[in-house]
C-alpha cells in the first residue's frame, strides 16, 4: 500500500503542470477564461487560433523539461524519506 | 556477453522480439522523431517555412514568455487547479478505497463500486456538456437550491471565475475518484 501511494504520488506531481485539457475546452467561457485558461489551453490557443508556433512550441518544451524536473526532485525525496521510487 | 551468445540468445527469443517491434516502431516514429520539431521553439517559424528553412532567433521565444503576463496567468490557473486537485483528488481514492474495502461483499459493495467508476467512461465532452446544462440557470444545481430555499435567484455558475477552480476540481474528482480506487483496492 505504501508503495502503491508513492508511486501514484510521484506520477501525480509529475502531471502538476499539465492541465485537462478536454475538461478546460468544455467548460470554459469567455465570461470565466480569466480564471480558466492553463498552460494547456493557451498554448493550444497561441498555436492553432493565432498561428504563433515558434512560441507556442517555446511554452510546452519550456513545461515539459521543468514537468520532468519536478518528477525527479519528487522520486528523490520519496527515496529519502521513504525508501521508496520509481527509479 | 559473447557476440555468439547474443545472437544465440536472439534467436531463442524471436517470437517474442517480433511481439515487441511494433511498439518500439511505434515508439520511435510518435515520440522520438517528433523530438525534431521541437526545435522550432528556437527559431522563428511561419507556415511558409520548412522547419529546417526557418532561421534560428536562440533563446528569444522564452525571453518573450517571461513577459507574457497571459502565459503567467496561465501558470497561476494551472498550479492551483493542479495543487487543489493534488490535494482533493489524490486523497479521495485512498480514503474510499478503505471504505470500500472494509464492506461486506455483497451487492451494497458492488453498486457502490460500479457507480463511483462509471463517470471514468464518459469522454469530458459528454461530462463537459451535461455539466454546462447542470450549472445553467434552468439546470438540475439551480432547481434543487431554488427549491431547497438556500437560493433566491438562479445563476449561472459557470459565469463566475471565482467558483471556476472549484468546478473544475470537483467535477474531476467526481469523474476519477473511483477509477483511483481500483489500484489501491487490488494492493489490500
Amino acid at each position: 500500500m505504501r508503495n502503491i501511494i508513492a508511486l501514484m504520488f510521484i506520477l501525480a506531481v509529475g502531471g502538476l503542470l499539465n492541465s485537462n485539457l478536454d475538461q478546460t475546452l468544455v467548460l470554459m467561457n469567455p465570461l470565466n477564461s480569466a480564471k480558466a485558461e492553463v498552460i494547456n489551453s493557451y498554448v493550444y490557443k497561441v498555436d492553432l487560433a493565432q498561428g504563433d508556433f515558434s512560441y507556442a512550441t517555446a511554452v510546452g518544451l519550456g513545461i515539459s523539461i521543468i514537468s520532468l524536473g519536478l518528477v525527479l526532485i519528487t522520486n528523490k525525496l520519496t527515496k529519502k524519506l521513504n525508501d521508496r521510487s520509481v527509479f | 556477453m559473447k557476440k555468439s551468445d547474443f545472437f544465440k540468445k536472439l534467436k531463442r527469443q524471436l517470437p517474442l522480439q517480433l511481439m515487441v517491434l511494433p511498439g518500439i516502431i511505434f515508439m520511435i516514429v510518435f515520440s522520438y522523431l517528433p523530438i525534431y520539431g521541437l526545435s522550432i521553439a528556437f527559431k522563428s517559424f511561419s507556415v511558409t517555412d520548412t522547419i529546417s528553412s526557418a532561421s534560428w532567433v536562440g533563446l528569444e521565444n522564452f525571453r518573450i514568455a517571461l513577459d507574457d503576463k497571459f502565459f503567467w496567468n496561465a501558470v497561476v490557473n494551472t498550479l492551483g487547479i493542479s495543487f487543489l486537485k493534488l490535494a482533493i483528488g489524490f486523497t479521495t481514492p485512498i480514503i474510499l478505497a478503505i471504505l470500500i474495502y472494509e464492506l461486506r461483499d455483497g451487492w451494497f459493495k458492488r453498486v457502490i463500486q460500479t457507480v463511483s467508476y462509471l463517470p471514468h467512461f464518459l469522454s469530458w465532452i459528454v461530462l463537459g456538456g451535461m455539466l454546462v446544462n447542470w450549472f445553467s440557470t434552468s439546470g438540475l444545481i439551480n432547481t434543487l437550491l431554488i427549491n431547497l430555499g438556500l437560493i433566491d435567484t438562479a445563476k449561472n455558475f459557470l459565469i463566475e471565475p471565482d467558483k471556476y477552480w472549484l468546478i473544475a476540481v470537483l467535477s474531476d474528482v467526481w469523474k476519477e475518484a473511483g477509477w483511483g480506487t481500483i489500484i489501491y483496492l487490488a494492493t489490500m
